[in-house]
């Protein structure tokens, strides 16, 4: 029955002096040891009072019981967003804008013809990576049993005009999502400003915020730091888990670092300074936690 | 969200966005149940890296890594010395024999793994920790029990919420037998490159 399971779990670490036979028949064994005093979560718990997340099939069902603060609140919402079935999630940053070029911080523009030809360029590789991958999905053979496998391919950008384009030439067959929490991290008072002059025109505030980058908002109504994006991005990060359809998310430097360190775990400190060229397309496969990174 | 703001002399309004967010709030003792294989680490570390993302300090603590760390280590001396396991019990603290419920000795050495990890995870849980995870079987009611017992003992304010893995779907197990797999060739690797 778990026969292909357990195989598994014998290349393991309790397993590597044995033999596989002798270790194959400890571990059922030990399976059924564990099965003779099993009780399920159940009617005791709950006589109790006791907060219980029960996930079945990872994903496919989950029974909360009782979930009375905050944290347990978040951690049962995650559970019920995962699952487990095999796809890609595609991360890149809108491609040059005209703002870019002139050395603009934030701003509305569209793109620059360098920032054209990364939209079509990236349209190309992304369409070859999507027949790739039902090449691939077609000869796996736990395909077999799974008719539930995706071959839907979604693209969700921000709402702004530069990640807008860089989407601009991918036909019908993908699905497209423009989505304000994806935007760019809002940078208030100086949005549009010459990057160059922000650290003599608001000296006091630049120095504050090389002491905390991640916590300390850009000045002006709608400024955010990048703790506040990070608490934006958690709507896109439960829906990206939840969906079963491959995605390519396309935004700006800081969202896209905030999105990496979700999927590579990184610590907080290390985001403000990632390095993400514009440019680079970076694969993450949830499942068997392949991470790619290619430059266009 | 907590924030605070203030206006610097220049007139300039500047906003901090406060990390610690339930700077208040009781922490949580997270306690996984399920048998082996049902992808129980797997959902383990995904949340802890999920709330630590979210700047909650978080950590799985690993029984059947404490285990096997114990016996690479002391070839199980550590455990004869210690009295609970004797010639008698023939068995090595990882095959079947030791996950035996009847047999006194192993239950009892089992139990004082789990409950040495979870005195290392409520050690945590005093400090900077927020969210402590606890990454073993916990398949009876009674052991359940202790495990809220000593974690109410510990600090009576502990939130505590089980997260019990079932697995029903044969294409959810082979998926989870993959990345078992993947996960024991990575720690592998992980060897080789440190």
């Amino acid at each position: 029955m778990l026969a292909s399971n357990i195989n598994l779990k014998l290349s393991g670490p309790d397993y590597k002096h044995d033999e596989p036979i002798s270790a194959l028949l400890d571990f059922n064994n030990r399976i059924s040891m564990y099965e003779k005093r099993y009780t399920p979560i159940g009617e005791i718990e709950e006589a109790k009072g006791y907060s219980y997340c029960q996930v079945i099939d990872v994903g496919r069902k989950t029974i909360t019981y009782n979930i009375n603060n905050p944290l347990s609140f978040q951690t049962s919402h995650f559970l019920q967003s995962f699952h487990l079935y095999p796809r890609q999630i595609w991360l890149t940053r809108h491609g040059e804008s005209e703002d870019d070029v002139y050395g603009r911080l934030g701003g509305s523009s569209g793109l620059s013809s360098r920032g054209q030809r990364y939209a079509a360029a990236l349209t190309k590789f992304i369409s070859s990576r999507r027949s790739d991958w039902k090449d691939r999905a077609s000869s796996h053979d736990w395909i077999d049993h799974s008719n539930s496998l995706s071959t839907v391919f979604e693209i969700w950008t921000s709402q702004l005009k530069k990640s807008v384009q860089t989407a601009q030439y991918f036909d019908g067959s993908f699905q497209q999502k423009h989505i304000r929490s994806l935007d760019e991290l809002n940078a208030g008072d100086l949005d549009g400003q010459h990057r160059s002059a922000i650290p003599e025109q608001f000296t006091e505030w630049y120095k504050q915020r090389r002491s905390d980058e991640y916590n300390i908002r850009y000045p002006g109504i709608g400024g955010e730091a990048y703790h506040d994006l990070m608490q934006r991005l958690k709507s896109i990060v439960l829906d990206v888990e939840g969906t079963k359809n491959h995605v390519l998310l396309i935004s700006g430097l800081a969202a896209i670092r905030i999105l990496l360190a979700y999927f590579r775990g990184l610590p907080r400190g290390e985001v403000p300074h990632l390095d993400v060229p514009q440019g680079t397309v970076y694969l993450v496969e949830p499942v068997s936690h392949l991470f790619l990174v290619d430059s266009l | 969200m907590a924030t605070t703001s203030t206006k610097d002399s220049k007139g300039i309004s500047e906003s901090i966005a406060s990390a610690t967010l339930l700077e208040n709030e009781d922490k949580l003792l997270i306690v996984m149940v399920g048998l082996p294989a049902r992808g129980k680490s797997y959902i383990a570390r995904k949340v802890c890296r999920y709330l630590n993302w979210l700047q909650y300090p978080t950590k799985v603590f690993n029984v059947g890594e404490k285990r096997r760390r114990l016996v690479d280590e002391n070839e199980d001396s550590a455990l004869y010395q210690a009295g609970v396991l004797n010639n008698q019990c023939e068995s090595s603290s990882h095959s079947a024999a030791f996950f035996d419920p009847t047999d006194a000795n192993a239950s009892q050495l089992r139990e004082r793994l789990a409950m040495d990890v979870l005195d290392e995870l409520l050690e945590y849980l005093r400090g900077e920790g927020k969210v402590g995870i606890l990454d073993a079987t916990n398949t009876t009611v009674e052991r359940r029990q202790r495990v809220v017992d000593r974690a109410m003992a510990a600090q009576p304010r502990t939130k505590v919420l089980f997260v019990e893995s079932q697995c029903f779907n044969q294409v959810v197990r082979d998926i989870i037998s993959e990345i078992l797999y993947i996960s024991n060739s990575c720690r592998c690797l992980h060897l080789i490159s440190t």
